[in-house]
């Protein structure tokens, strides 16, 4: 591979690029789901091709093909040169890389259990067990289990003289249920909502999760919720789930601290950021007993690698210490912009995508509150929220509003009543302002997100989260 | 790949593929595109990319066993391997017992007609997309305005086959524009849809997003609340997409979680939607993922909830329903969706819509839907890009945005008056055709600081 590399490398420095990468991809998955004791979909996917990046006149050109020999990679590689010249004719100044970067190093994802090692049929096995569970609950009317299993295989090569291999794994998998009465549909589901629970790592974390013995647990308050009353309006202390910590994180922390959408590169698509440059450092964006960090180096973590899609080593970065903001997520041009190196965040989407800021593993570091029930025997009065159903936040990252699956009255450190379609709004930092216990580090989970979404084209990204279950004071809260 | 293979090559391709399977009943399906994408942001282009890709996608079945394999090598060899892992995985299958049988050549009445694809689209010129980019760019500095955006063009080329004769093709374009125009305390919007880069009116999205982004400027904080509004074409396809998802096919309603109540009056006798996908006033897909035509269904007429849209699966789990060609190929709880709607247009125009508003909100588009509620189509999500207080006929101030919180389809029985007007805009996979609308009450629970 690195003949066909410095094909695209040579061809594009003879062409008047200053820069040069290529990356070639190749993305393999299983996926396996189960829907009302029948195998919905069985499938084995496969995408391989190399794109090529290049700066010429100061602009960025980018193309890619699935064809991967070389005379595709000499006419993509003049196809990206073209574009950039494009590019340069509405021009600001020229990009600016920082300084050059020179590695060669092989990375792998430690696992256990090899992902493809696991024959389908054992994982249908699981499913269809779990499936049975579920339905043994009277009134369930819908039941779902999904095992996704995927590796990607990449080689990076750049003219500053880098040549990486990466060999990562990973897996998801989760069950839903849903049950519908003249009121509506409730829908509960095990370890997570959207996709379930997610890592980095070998098949072992499939069987961690132990779908089945989480399977009637689910199908019961499913039901419990179709006879809940609706969560009532007001304004009280609010315990999340640590899943919805860690969406929280993301859509309110994670997104904002992206230092291209805080110059304004993703303002047409996903919006801008609250977060603007004169505030690194000083400005509080919650209470003292928030701590996150972007960390692309947590085992197991979904936003974990060796190397980021510009050879930049994985890093773990301090974004907020104790309340404060320090600072944001970056590749190497938006770094530069602020006299900094890259701190190792720019990924894509495959091999015809060009890398950009993504979350790695965006953490809010644990507390010492204990567990979910240590925090609810605290509370005198409040409402447990579970599992998220909905979310949405204003293109600034300020305004959001979030949906979840059930909620437990809280009163005098006991659950209580249990209502459905239960939601919250707030605001930023003000809600993180208002964060007065997080769960300890034995109750922290690094939750994987596999449906980030950014760019246009439109790139998914598979990032993280460590969370705890944690609680808020004068959070508003509403019933859909 | 950058060469369109025609429709001789792509078939015979298939039908090798076909020839080598060894399942009851084999489907492969090939697609092709193109993709070039031009983004801005601060006046200047800082991303331009482009991509060539194919994919092969094979569905085996035995008996009621079904598996499926994808690749995006084109060599005989890895269309075999992949019919042999789609053969593999059908056979560790379970028997579905609503499995009937992949589509026959009868699904499809008449022959396939679709547009000629514009060559100019199919293989854009960078140069062409940096000078849509650039007008746009130079227009906001102009005026002391940042402008960021989209230029995309769009070359699809795609085939169905399978075992039972059924063979379907065609090629096809598009292009989109969007830009969002940014002052110090406040924006614009302007976005085209087309199948053809050359009907991109890129001066005309400039004017539209500088306008409205310099009289956004300073908005005033109000209320949230009910407010009469009138929402503009971009706010009404983003709607509709999320309908289309949550209602408009036919598992939604096998699984009792469709908004729609077949027979009864459910929007506003003005509202007529229809998924037309050979219409040449959208973007043309002339059948669906299994190789199936789309016919024209009507979704609602004049407020009445008429149908859903089927594919073969669905269609054969109900007596008397028939195949519309609406597969998304997907699986899990999508199934069917339309994706080429068209809502009818009124008899307004803005001017007279806004004329006719005492006290009002005009929305100009949405940000970050997402369903709350889905079952009753009840939506979240921003209000962005150009929001004004109408009062007494005529609009007079920028509103800082708001936070909608609302039922679609309780919006569009809300409805009192329609554009004449209508614009082409994307629905999740090519165009919805809409009009902008009045509506005498839509929900807003809270507000954010700009
Ligand atoms: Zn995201």
């Amino acid at each position: 591979m690195r003949d066909l590399a410095n094909v695209a490398l040579d061809t594009a420095q003879q062409k008047g690029a200053s820069y040069a990468d290529i990356r070639f991809v190749t993305d393999r998955s299983r996926n396996v789901s189960v829907k009302n004791g029948k195998v919905e979909s069985l499938s084995n996917n496969e995408s391989q091709g190399f794109g090529v990046r290049v700066i010429v006149n100061g602009a960025w050109g980018f193309s890619s093909s699935s064809l991967v020999t070389r005379a595709e990679i000499e006419r993509v590689t003049a196809e990206a040169v073209q574009i950039a010249r494009a590019s340069a004719s509405v021009f600001r100044q020229p990009v600016q890389l920082g300084d050059p970067i020179s590695i060669q190093d092989r990375y792998v994802t430690p696992a256990d259990i090899d992902v493809f090692s696991v024959s389908l049929d054992d994982q249908i096995k699981i499913l269809l067990e779990a499936d049975l569970e579920m339905r043994r609950v009277e009134g369930i009317r819908i039941a779902n289990g999904m095992i996704s299993t995927l590796k990607t295989s990449k080689i990076f090569a750049s003219t500053e003289g880098s040549y990486i291999e990466q060999e990562l794994s990973e897996s998801g998998a989760g069950i839903e249920v849903y049950a519908v009465n003249e009121d509506g549909v409730q829908k509960r589901s095990y370890p997570n909502a959207f996709g379930g629970g997610w890592e980095t790592g070998g098949f072992e974390y499939v069987h961690k999760l132990d779908l089945p013995g989480h399977a009637r647990r689910i199908s019961e308050e499913a039901i419990q919720l179709l006879t809940a009353p609706v969560c009532p309006t007001g304004v009280t202390n609010l315990i999340l789930s640590s899943n919805q910590v860690a969406l929280q994180v993301h859509e309110s922390c994670g997104h904002p601290v992206e230092l291209d959408r805080v110059m304004g590169m993703e303002a047409s698509f996903a919006g801008t950021s609250f977060l603007t440059t004169e505030k690194k450092g000083n400005f509080r964006y919650g209470s003292d007993l928030v701590n996150v960090y972007a960390d692309a180096t947590v085992p197991r973590g979904l936003g974990t690698f060796g190397y980021d899609d510009e050879g930049v080593p994985a890093q773990r970065t301090p974004l907020i210490l104790n309340g404060i903001f320090q600072d944001y997520i970056t590749d190497r041009e938006t770094a530069a912009t602020l006299g900094q190196q890259s701190n190792g965040t720019s990924r894509a989407d495959g091999w015809n995508r060009i890398p950009m800021i993504r979350m790695t593993n965006i953490n809010l570091e644990p507390g010492n509150a204990g567990s979910l029930e240590d925090i609810i025997a605290a509370t005198d009065e409040g409402i447990f929220m579970d599992t998220n159903k909905s979310w949405s936040i204003d293109d600034k990252r300020l305004n959001f509003q979030f949906g979840l699956e059930a909620a437990w009255e809280i009163k005098n450190g006991k659950r209580g009543q249990l209502y459905r379609n239960p939601a919250y709004t707030g605001m930023t930092p003000v809600f993180w302002g208002s964060c007065d216990l997080i769960g300890s580090r034995d109750h922290w989970t690094v939750w994987g997100v596999p449906n980030c979404g950014k760019g246009e084209p439109m790139q998914g990204m598979h990032v993280g989260h460590g969370a705890a279950p944690a609680r808020f004071h004068n959070i508003k809260i509403f019933g859909a | 790949m950058s060469e369109i293979l025609g429709r001789d090559k792509v078939i015979q391709l298939l039908q090798d593929g076909l020839s080598a399977a060894t399942a009851d009943q084999t489907e492969i399906t090939f697609g092709g595109a193109r993709k070039s994408l031009t983004r801005f942001a601060n006046n200047y282009i800082h991303q331009n990319v482009n991509e060539s890709n194919t994919s092969i996608r094979v569905r085996s079945v035995f008996g009621r066993k079904i598996g499926s394999a994808s690749t995006n090598r084109l060599d005989a060899s890895a269309i075999k391997e992949t019919i042999k892992m789609a053969e593999q995985l059908a056979r560790l299958q379970v028997e579905d017992p609503d499995f009937v049988s992949l589509p026959g050549p009868d699904a499809n009445t008449g022959e396939l007609s679709y547009p000629e694809p514009d060559q100019a689209t199919y293989f854009s010129d960078p140069q062409l997309r940096a000078d849509g980019a650039g007008a746009i760019c130079r227009k906001a500095v102009a005026n002391g305005l940042i402008a960021a955006g989209a230029f995309e063009t769009t070359g699809v080329e795609e085939a169905v086959v399978n075992s039972l004769g059924l063979a379907s093709y065609y090629q096809g374009t598009s292009s989109h524009l969007n830009t969002v125009v940014m002052g110090d305390a406040g924006s614009g919007w302007g976005e085209r849809l087309s199948r053809k880069v050359g009907e991109i009116d890129y001066e005309a999205v400039a004017e539209e997003a500088v306008g409205k982004a310099l009289r956004s400027q300073s908005p005033i904080a109000l209320d949230p609340g009910e407010y009469e509004v009138i929402l503009e074409e971009y706010a009404v396809a983003e709607m509709l997409n999320y309908m289309s998802y949550l209602g408009f096919g036919a598992l939604s309603i096998q699984e009792d979680r469709s908004f729609m109540e077949l027979g009864k009056q459910i929007m506003s006798p003005l509202v007529t939607i229809y998924d037309d996908g050979n219409s040449p006033e959208g973007i043309v897909s002339p059948f669906d993922a299994e190789g199936v035509h789309r016919r024209k269904v009507t979704l609602i007429d004049k407020g009445v909830a008429n149908a859903v849209v089927y594919d073969s699966y669905t269609a054969n789990r109900e007596i008397g329903k028939h195949n519309t060609g609406h597969s998304s190929g997907a699986q899990g709880d999508v199934g069917a969706i339309p994706l080429n709607m068209f809502i009818g247009a009124g008899d307004k125009t803005k001017e007279e819509m806004i004329k006719s508003i005492k006290r009002g909100l005009w929305v100009t588009r949405f940000h970050y839907v997402n369903p709350l509620v889905p079952e009753k189509a009840v939506l979240t999500g921003m209000t962005r890009d150009g929001t004004f207080l109408i009062e007494n006929g005529e609009i007079t101030r920028p509103v800082k945005n708001f936070r909608f919180t609302q039922s679609a389809v309780e919006a569009l029985n809300e409805v009192v008056a329609l554009s004449s007007d209508r614009r082409l805009l994307p629905s999740f996979a090519f165009g919805n055709l809409v009009p902008a609308i009045h509506c005498r009450r839509f929900t807003f629970n809270s507000a954010t600081e700009f």
